[in-house]
């Protein structure tokens, strides 16, 4: 029995070994080349937020390039807000996958903090893409306070989610891919979660809130939450965030400024920082969202070195002034 | 098997069978209590039966720290247990004996070890109360349950999960296994692994030390219990006067085949096959081999004869002194200059009362969120050895966590709430400018700032001169009277190896 058991073995260790370097060389072969189904090479871009549009013309005459819903119930403003760019249905195609990616922060402070996206917003928007016809809704952010699932549960955005009927995602490490960032400035390389990667639609909900001083954290920002390393960024700032802004492009980007956090984000955990605006913005061009949302905070938008450089660069546009903004009183 | 009077019967097959069966229900125990730990949720008296069980670890820790252990009647019950049946612990029931029974790596005794290396558990375990009474539970390291839990965590589950990784990543890159590598890995992890790699410093020498345990078989069958584990020592102590005790009844004929496969080599051929009790793990393998039902384990109250290898009155007082003048020239040894500058402890721990209660069992590694726990080596001196503490460069001490103090066993961290956890002070963060990415290379970075949890921010931003991209740069300042030391700007600074941002143990320690 036992020479007969060892070479068993040996011979079950080298076939294995064959099928793992086999499988490896395929995947060195496979991944550079691979057709990626990305957000990039989506049909759905009904405002394309491209050089080409530095035309304010481009937007169709009827519908809103921004919208703004005010003094209403959460769910209400989002909705109304929504409705206002022309309907979920625009950006959201019949069978699609689709991604919402909230700013969840921590596990220990509840939304009423200000400093996790507004659940009933997330809600709002699971239900409208599923109403849209998306064959998923996947909600998923990385917290660094608590894990993940406890920041979920806390937040009270698990249960909101859940209950819209969408899913609530834990991100794992097998998720992260590295890609490379054609163009970039400064972040050449990108880690980014496969699931957002890869999803049809990107609905991109932050919250806008104080991010020390001169920064405020609201949509470019919030794409951080897809990638590794984030705090690599932190270094020109301005540059980095636009690199990661040209590989992951959300269709649309609701603000959630129902509650703002004017101080001690992003974090938070004092009542006294939170600002009660009552206000949803909506718009497919995040830098145009952004700089709507700056102002609740009486930033100008050219304040905000990021926004700057993301305009220049055609990601959006941060000339509010000359864009067709429509504003709801959802009240 | 040559003639059915010759053959063992089934009652006696089935002995054999139900010690196994009970060895297996037991490992899965401990192991399912391993597993359980991280998330806390059938809650601490559950989580800490096994530690809680262990004489070594309460009374132990009781003696060192001089305060009565809650819990640690469990302990005592164990105890009597042994009373009644003796070592029947080692045999049926300790999962690191029953990883030892399986790795038999030589059978046949072509090696005989002196018989009175058997004194040794006995020192050990005279070293250890000794080293206890002393207020050093260093040799609590000798336990056999927390060498199973510390080889679990440090060793066994950073691998598995390490090698799960690596699977699930591989496959995962084809975009065909991706939903069936997703919804095995959602059964995986978080509930069975932790969510991404732990890593733990020494977890090598963890390891080294395991496979030693496993190699000494190959001396002698159960050579960890027979000649080192202080808890056998202890319950071989107690056995003598134990009430089961194996017999060998007059119609022996003298095969010899009990002493073959004893398990703990204390049948001996040359004095009619008769065994020590206080060696005797009771499982019934002489009995299974018998082939003529000549063993047997009945209630004796007398106790048993003492044995030549029972360690003298003169050998007892010599470890104790020996020991003592140990601990005595271990006191004298200088504190590490690293521990005196970075050994956070977890938070609420104080003093040296924590060494001489901690158990050196685990569980805190193991629950600790983001693995920020590491074992030290000698950073906290010699009696410190194996105890946690912080290393914010690998995790940090999670604001939304206080599960450390809720699972240890022994109170060593103590059972704070939440809300009092997070006012307690647990080091003290200092910026070094020469390195910070704002200070030293006028560059705007706030991360530190940013991921500092207070509800007021223990680090402040202060505008200085005229930075390269801004109009002035952002430099962080510590307000170190809010500052509690969690390290998460230790541990999220993004300068490369050293961070220019440390936690160091707050000055009133």
């Amino acid at each position: 029995m036992d020479p007969l058991n060892r070479r068993k073995f040996l011979q079950a260790a080298s076939t294995t070994a064959t099928l793992l370097a086999a499988e490896q060389l395929l995947t060195a072969c496979s991944s550079p080349g691979r057709p990626q189904p990305t957000a990039n090479s989506s049909a759905v871009k009904p405002l394309d937020p491209t050089p080409a549009e530095t035309t304010p013309t481009a937007a169709p005459e009827t519908l809103s390039y921004l919208a703004v819903a005010r003094n209403g119930d959460p769910e209400v403003m989002t909705r109304r807000a929504v409705t206002a760019l022309g309907g979920m249905e625009k950006f959201v195609p019949k069978g699609s996958m689709v991604v919402v990616k909230p700013n969840i922060c921590v596990a220990y402070h509840s939304y009423e903090y200000a400093a996790t996206t507004n659940p009933w917003v997330v809600a709002a928007i699971v239900k409208m893409a599923l109403e849209a016809g998306a064959k998923s809704v996947q909600v998923m952010d990385s917290p660094f306070g608590g894990t993940a699932d406890q920041a979920y549960e806390y937040t009270g955005i698990g249960e909101q989610v859940k209950s819209a009927g969408g899913e609530m995602v834990v991100m794992k490490d097998m998720q992260f891919q590295e890609h490379e960032i054609p163009g970039a400035v400064n972040l050449k390389k990108v880690s980014i979660n496969d699931l957002i990667y890869k999803a049809d639609v990107i609905i991109n909900v932050p919250i806008a809130k104080d991010h020390s001083l001169a920064y405020l954290t609201i949509g470019m920002k919030n794409m951080m939450g897809a990638i590794k390393h984030r705090e690599r960024l932190h270094s020109y700032m301005a540059e980095s965030l636009t690199d990661l802004n040209t590989i992951l492009k959300p269709q649309l980007t609701i603000i959630d400024a129902v509650r703002i956090l004017m101080a001690n984000g992003p974090t938070g955990g004092n009542l006294d920082d939170v600002k009660q605006t009552n206000t949803v913005i909506a718009s497919p061009d995040i830098v145009a969202a952004d700089s709507f949302a700056a102002g609740l905070f009486g930033v100008k938008p050219s304040e905000l070195g990021y926004l700057v450089e993301a305009s220049k660069r055609g990601i959006g546009r941060m000339d509010l002034e000359n864009l067709k903004i429509q504003e709801i009183n959802a009240g | 098997m040559a003639a059915g009077v010759n053959s063992p019967n089934k009652r006696s097959i089935a002995w054999r069978r139900l010690r196994i069966a009970t060895q297996i229900i037991s490992f899965l125990f401990f192991l399912a209590i391993f597993i359980l730990i991280p998330q806390n949720k059938i809650g601490t008296p559950v989580l800490s039966i096994p530690f809680k069980l262990s004489p070594l670890v309460m009374l132990g820790s009781s003696l060192a720290s001089k305060v009565v252990i809650p819990g640690f009647a469990l302990a005592a019950v164990f105890l009597l247990v042994s009373l009644v049946f003796g070592r029947a612990w080692c045999g049926w029931m300790c999962p690191l004996g029953s990883v030892l029974e399986v790795f038999p790596i030589r059978r046949k005794r072509t090696m005989v070890v002196p018989e009175t290396w058997r004194k040794g558990k006995y020192f050990l375990l005279v070293a250890f109360v000794t080293a206890a009474a002393l207020g050093s539970l260093i040799l609590i390291i000798l336990d056999p349950l927390t060498i199973f839990y510390r080889t679990f965590t440090f060793v066994i589950w950073p691998t598995l999960s390490f090698l799960l990784q690596a699977l699930e990543t591989s496959f995962y890159s084809f975009s065909f296994f991706n939903s069936f590598i997703s919804w095995i890995d959602g059964f995986l992890r978080p509930s069975i692994f932790p969510i991404s790699q732990f890593v733990f410093s020494q977890s090598l020498l963890f390891f080294a030390v395991f496979l030693a345990l496993i190699f000494f078989n190959y001396f002698s069958e159960r050579f960890w219990c027979r000649y080192l584990c202080p808890m056998g020592g202890l319950l071989g102590w107690i056995s003598r006067i134990a009430l089961f005790k194996r017999e060998v009844t007059p119609d022996c004929i003298s095969c010899g085949k009990c002493a073959r496969v004893c398990q703990t080599g204390t049948v001996d051929d040359k004095s009619n096959y008769r065994s020590d009790p206080a060696e005797c793990t009771l499982c019934m393998d002489c009995i299974t081999a018998c082939p003529n039902q000549s063993n047997r384990f009945l209630a004796n109250f007398q106790p048993s004869s003492s044995m030549p290898y029972d360690p003298s009155r003169r050998e007892v007082l010599l470890t104790i002194g020996a020991v003592t003048a140990g601990v005595a020239v271990a006191n004298t040894q200088a504190p590490h200059e690293a521990g005196l500058t970075y050994l956070i402890r977890p938070p609420g721990v104080t003093g040296s009362d924590f060494l001489s209660r901690c158990a050196r069992c685990g569980d805190c590694f193991r629950i600790c969120p983001t693995n920020a726990l590491q074992p030290s080596l000698f950073e906290g001196g010699i009696s410190g050895f194996w105890t946690p503490f912080l290393v914010p460069r690998i995790g940090y001490c999670d604001y939304a966590c206080n599960a450390c103090g809720q699972i240890c066993p022994v109170q060593a961290i103590p059972p704070l709430t939440l809300d009092e956890k997070r006012l307690v002070k647990i080091g003290s963060a200092y910026i070094n400018q020469n390195l910070c990415i704002a200070w030293a290379d006028d560059q705007d970075c706030i991360v530190c700032e940013e991921m500092c949890p207070l509800p007021e921010k223990a680090i402040m931003l202060q505008k200085r001169g005229n930075g390269k991209l801004a109009s002035a740069v952002l430099v962080p300042v510590v307000n170190r009277e809010l500052c509690i030391g969690c390290g998460i700007c230790e541990n999220k600074c993004p300068v490369v190896g050293q961070a220019a941002i440390q936690v160091r143990i707050p000055q009133d320690s």
